[in-house]
């Protein structure tokens, strides 16, 4: 139901709110004047009881019981003592002394004149009816002709009267003497302990002043005095209030005219407190209507909203058909106008809540200038309050104006109206303009429409402190009838931002505040513009994005619940700066929700210069909004331009907090970004990583995926404005064996070496700018096995140190010992010297084994790993001793002496098998000795082969030189030349011997045999169990004839059981060399 | 009585060994086993 | 249990057993393949040097011996060097083997 609005007269009153007007002031001085008015009507009441006469005759015609002594009786006096009327024991009168004197005027005794001496009067009001016991009759006649006072003259002296029941106890007391009707004067005293009035009650209330009658009309004058007043029903309360009374009523007592001065002290209304309240006023009541005009002044007025030090109020009050309807105009003149208390709390709360954004400066300074504009400052308003015949309040204010200690306007109200929908909502139209120094200037309108629905519209001038800057180009309120408000308008906004800073952030302001006080804002998809905003560190360049809600619901939300927010967009292409780096960012869908997470789809961000950009690209990230935001990723590629090694697959937790974005257990796969990965991928776990500045710290253990073995502990430092950095990379140790192979690691060791065995350790070096990267590192094993091309390797032992890591460049002369190298030979206790490039050309720069007493050492050698490609070594021989080899050898029958030395070249085929081509040794000057000390018989042997085998009993030698050709694993070609052969002293010298001895004789021995079966087929010329029985095979009879040089594997009889018989298969006798079985095998 | 004259050059006795020796049977029986051990890589 | 590369290479015919006994490459050779080769190649030899310290016998001729054992133990459509030095895929036929090889 719309309420009808009368075109001039104010919206009425809900009837609930009672005749008081909503105005706490007013309330106060109304109710005030109605108390006063009441007083005076009891006066008024009593007036016929005090001018009685004939006292006896009366009572006796009235029937009024009462005894009394007569002290004379006269024609002109009469003289009562000790009347008492009523019950004796409960008197209605007492008089202590009556004169009555009486004149004769045409014949008829008329009194002339009382005196009434010590009067005390009991009396009782019920309900409003006065009645004093029996002396009723006598007040209340029941004459309808007006009232009029008689002209007699009165005297009374202790007039005291007990007035008892609805207004509490009234003790008063009259003295004074003079004609009723013209000239009567007394003093009048009225005490009230508890007065109970009009719903309130007073303490201590007493009246006291000069009582008059003149020409028929009464008049009092004196001041009313009250210690405190209550009024439960309103609320009200006054302590110490005085008011200073000149009543003067009409002949016929139906209207009372007069002025008081006023002085009240605390005066208290729900929500409004004065600490006094002085004034004049002059008031008229007549037939139900008051009027009064009033000059009032409130010291120290406090108000919910507003506080002043000074209000004065001048007016005019009328009531009209006994407070059926009422009117207030008055101009208002406040000083020294402060926001009140919950007002500036309310303030206060909001700049709080405010904190860490643009508006928190602007409320602050709001207040601050409020502080220091207010003091001193002046209200001046007029303003005309209604209450209409149907309860209905209005208030119209044509101009208020508040201005500053300077003068200067602050707020100017004109032409405003409120009324109060019968919802009890307060209906207020009006033009409002604020302003002041350092002061949000806002123009606004408020229109009211004939539905009653409210319009305002408002527009705020850029308010600005330092950088922060708010303006609202245009706001248009609508109140809707149930209360409800919907607002559109736009605002722009520069400032600080939770964890930012925005810079023309211009936003449009829909949504509507429901009756219940629910904020809803942006229901729909929302344009919001920037142009430039700042998250952190984060810069982000001018752009115009669409923010849609979450179906159904608004982005903000602010309730009973607290604040939420909730955003979406659906792809976001974003350009701008981190720190100085510049960053391009695109991302999917962004989910924002406050309190809530924040979730981002397929997030791309490069930083850095276009042409060498760090990559990151995210397949989802949450955010948790707080003080601190924290959250999770997964799918993240991190791409370092500068650094071939790409981080794939990152996800973990994340924290911005503090300027520091930190990354905590994280898990990601490191690749080599070559074509040819360099290794294979690692993976690392509980990573740590810090964005802060800009620079990208962070630190991991990288471990081989399928085994989990920890590969290397990297530290890392990336400076995002240059593109430089560095890493520390440290191997605290790998150890290779069953768990995990260098293949493993990396495909460049596959077919390389095989079989590893031992530990790796060391550490390393990569540091890197936008254009180039460079890396070192040393590595270092105390014993390493391992299985190579050129046969398997024991206990290398040293320290590689390598110029360009990542390149597997190693510095020059890098020396390793070999514990054991078998080529085809074991050759022991090595020391190799060697650099590496690229990790293919292996330059061997020495090579060194002490062999038997000597020095076996290679020349230098470059040659290329994993190429299949045959390979020349030249191996250098020094010292080797003669004896030292036939004791390697353990040929314990066979005694040699004498130092070799010579060259071995070494030729290894493609397949790494070993040929030696043209190795000459020769002895040392003064040669040696040979002698064998075996058994050695070999019958067919020709006499120069006999003789030669007998002279290799025990032998001298000038010189010796071996030639060695052959396969390092198969058959090999020995050759010895021995010169200046001379007959050792063993020898069995005959005379033969002896001249042959002298001849310069050369012996050559053409070996043929297998490196290792020389060695072997000289021990088994001596330990048969290593050798199998030659008859065995088919190759001599039992007779010990050989049937056959050679025995071919096809028609050789299977070996027999290992069991030999014991004698050896050489028969005994001459020397001869069992003549070889041809091997066929080349 | 016949003198021998040391001759200037000396004398040479050439001796060839061959010293070879069939294997191949003794290690067919560990061969094959050393096969069956490693048949990962055979 | 073979690597699976090797053995979907040995059933492919891409790589066969050589008489000398280690692995060879039929036809045309990859870097992936050569280095596969040159590990099982050097795993080979390594067993072989132990072996034939062991065995007091020379490499070669240890390493021929394994070979005559290898090219007995292909089966059929796997790739074996014949004596003559060529490649032969290995039918249900015994393989054609050296005369020094053992029974």
């Amino acid at each position: 139901m719309t309420p009808q609005v009368e075109t001039e007269e104010p919206l009425p009153m809900p009837p609930t709110r009672g005749n008081w007007p909503r105005l706490p002031l007013g309330k106060a001085i109304l109710g005030f004047a109605l108390m006063l008015a009441v007083a005076a009507g009891i006066l008024w009441s009593q007036r016929k009881g005090i001018a009685d006469d004939y006292i006896a005759a009366t009572l006796d015609r009235m029937g009024i019981e009462g005894t009394y002594e007569v002290e004379t009786i006269s024609p002109e006096v009469q003289v009562l003592r000790n009347i008492v009327i009523g019950d004796p024991a409960q008197p209605d009168a007492v008089i202590d002394t009556a004169e009555v004197r009486l004149k004769a005027t045409f014949g008829l005794p008329q009194i002339s004149a009382i005196t009434l001496d010590g009067v005390r009067v009991w009396g009782r009001i019920v309900d409003g009816q006065p009645s004093f016991g029996t002396l009723d009759p006598l007040i209340f006649t029941d004459s309808t002709e007006p009232f009029v006072f008689p002209a007699i003259q009165l005297t009374l002296r202790e007039g005291h009267a007990l007035i008892e029941g609805d207004y509490g106890p009234l003790a008063a007391s009259l003295t004074g003497s003079g004609r009723l009707d013209d000239g009567f004067a007394g003093e009048l005293a009225v005490v009230a302990p508890q007065l109970r009035l009009a719903g309130c009650a007073a303490e201590q209330a007493t009246l006291y002043g000069r009582i008059a009658i003149d020409d028929q009309r009464p008049s009092f004058a004196g001041p009313l005095r009250f210690a405190r007043m209550a009024c439960e029903r309103h609320g009200v309360a006054v302590d110490g209030g005085a008011a200073q009374l000149a009543l003067r009523a009409d002949a016929d007592m139906q209207g009372v005219r007069g002025d008081a001065g006023l002085r009240f002290g605390m005066v208290g209304a729900p929500s409004i407190r004065l600490a006094s309240l002085t004034g004049e006023t002059r008031l008229a009541y007549r037939g139900g209507n008051f009027n009064s005009d009033f000059e009032l002044a409130g010291v120290d007025l406090a108000a919910d909203a507003v506080r002043l030090s000074r209000l004065e109020a001048e007016g005019r009050l009328r009531i009209f058909d006994n407070f059926a309807r009422f009117e207030l105009e008055t101009e208002l003149d406040g000083r020294n106008v402060q926001p009140g208390g919950q007002w500036l709390a309310a303030l206060t709360g909001a700049e709080a809540g405010a904190a860490g954004t643009l508006a928190q400066p602007l409320l602050a300074q709001f207040r601050q200038q409020l502080g220091a504009q207010l003091p001193g400052s002046t209200l001046r308003a007029n303003l005309t309050l209604r209450q209409t015949a149907g309860g209905q309040l209005g208030l119209v204010i044509p101009e208020a104006r508040l201005r500053a200690r300077g003068g200067e306007s602050l707020v100017l109200l004109t032409r405003a109206q409120v009324g109060l929908t019968p919802h009890g909502v307060p209906l207020f139209s009006g033009n409002i303009l604020t302003g002041g120094r350092g002061l949000p200037q806002i123009a606004g309108r408020m229109e009211q429409e004939e539905s009653g629905a409210l319009e305002l519209r408002l527009r705020m001038a850029e308010y600005a402190v330092g950088t922060d800057r708010l303006e609202v180009p245009d706001l248009a309120l609508r109140q809707g009838a149930d209360g409800g408000v919907t607002f559109a308008g736009r605002a722009i906004a520069s400032g600080a931002l939770p964890g930012g800073f925005a810079e023309r952030l211009e936003v449009p302001l829909t949504g509507q505040v429901s009756a219940a006080g629910a904020v809803s804002v942006w229901p729909g998809c929302t344009p919001v513009r920037f142009a430039q905003l700042q998250l952190a560190n984060l810069a982000l360049d001018g752009r115009s994005v669409i923010l849609c809600p979450p179906s159904g619901a608004p982005i903000l939300r602010y309730d009973a619940g607290g604040l939420r927010l909730a955003a979406g967009v659906p792809a976001l292409q974003l350009t701008g700066r981190l720190g100085e780096t510049p960053l391009r960012l695109s991302t999917g869908a962004v989910g924002f929700a406050w309190p809530g997470v924040m979730t981002a789809r397929t997030i791309g961000v490069e930083l850095g210069e276009t042409a060498a950009p760090t990559r990151f690209t995210l397949a989802d990230l949450t955010a948790q909004l707080g003080d601190d935001i924290t959250g999770s990723f997964s799918g993240t590629d991190v791409l370092l331009a500068a650094v071939p090694l790409d981080v794939r697959d990152a996800s973990g937790e994340w924290r911005y907090a503090g300027g520091v974005l930190s990354l905590a257990g994280a898990a990601f796969r490191l690749e080599d970004r070559q074509e040819v990965d360099r290794f294979h991928p690692l993976v690392a776990q509980g990573a740590r990583l810090a964005l802060a500045g800009n620079a990208i710290t962070s630190a991991f253990t990288l471990r081989h995926p399928a085994t989990g073995t920890a590969v290397t502990e990297v530290t890392l430092l990336h400076r995002l404005d240059d593109a430089t950095g560095s890493a520390s990379i440290a191997v605290p140790g790998i150890t290779f064996g069953d768990r995990i192979q260098p293949r493993d690691l990396s495909e460049l060791a596959y077919g390389v070496v095989s079989l590893v065995r031992g530990t790796v350790t060391g550490n390393g070096r990569v540091d890197w700018t936008a254009e180039a990267v460079t890396s070192s590192g040393a590595f270092s094993s105390t014993g390493l096995d391992f299985a190579a091309a050129f046969g398997p390797v024991e206990r290398a032992r040293g320290t590689v140190v390598f110029t360009d890591l990542l390149g597997l460049t190693t510095a020059p002369a890098q020396r390793l010992e070999i514990g054991m190298v078998n080529p085809g030979i074991e050759v022991d206790d090595g020391v190799v010297t060697f650099s590496l490039t690229d990790g293919t050309r292996l330059a061997l720069e020495s090579a060194e084994w002490p062999f038997l007493d000597g020095r076996l050492s290679m020349q230098p050698l470059v040659m290329n790993i994993g190429a299949a490609e045959e390979r020349r070594y030249v191996f250098q021989i020094e010292g080797l001793a003669a004896a030292r080899l036939i004791e390697r050898m353990e040929l314990n029958n066979l005694a040699a002496t004498g130092l070799f030395d010579g060259v071995l070249p070494v030729v290894f085929d493609a397949m790494g098998n070993g040929r030696l081509q043209g190795g000459l040794l020769s002895a040392r000057p003064p040669g040696g000795h040979v002698s064998y000390i075996g058994q050695l018989t070999y019958e067919d042997l020709s006499f120069v082969g006999n003789f030669a085998f007998q002279s290799l009993r025990d032998l001298n030698y000038d010189r010796m030189e071996v030639e060695l050709d052959g396969p390092l694993t198969g058959e090999l070609v020995t050759k010895v030349r021995l010169d200046g052969v001379r007959q050792g002293a063993t020898a069995q010298t005959n005379f033969l011997t002896r001249r042959l001895a002298r001849l310069p004789i050369r012996l050559v021995v053409n070996l043929r045999a297998p490196f290792y079966q020389m060695v072997s087929s000289m021990r088994s010329l001596y330990d048969p169990s290593s050798v199998r029985d030659p008859r065995g095979l088919g190759l001599i009879r039992s007779d010990g004839r050989v049937i056959r040089n050679s025995v071919n594997g096809a028609d050789a009889p299977p070996p027999e059981t290992p069991g030999f018989p014991s004698s050896p298969p050489v028969t005994q006798g001459e020397s001869a060399i069992q003549p070889p079985e041809r091997e066929a095998m080349r | 009585c016949i003198t021998l004259e040391a001759p200037t050059e000396p004398i040479v006795i050439e001796l060839n060994i061959n010293i070879t020796q069939e294997v191949i049977y003794r290690l067919a029986d560990d061969a094959s086993n050393a096969i069956e051990q490693n048949a990962d890589i055979f | 249990q073979r690597d699976p590369a090797y053995a979907a290479a040995r059933a492919a015919g891409q790589v066969g057993e050589k008489m000398d006994g280690y692995l060879g490459i039929v036809g045309a050779s990859t870097p992936e393949l050569q280095a596969m080769v040159n590990d099982i190649n050097n795993r080979r030899r390594a067993l072989y040097v132990q072996r034939a310290q062991a065995e007091s016998a020379t490499l070669e001729q240890y390493a021929f011996t394994a070979g005559c054992v290898a090219i007995a133990a292909t089966v059929e459509g796997e790739m074996y060097q014949a004596p003559d030095g060529s490649w032969q895929r290995r039918t249900s036929a015994p393989p054609q083997r050296d005369s020094r090889c053992p029974r």
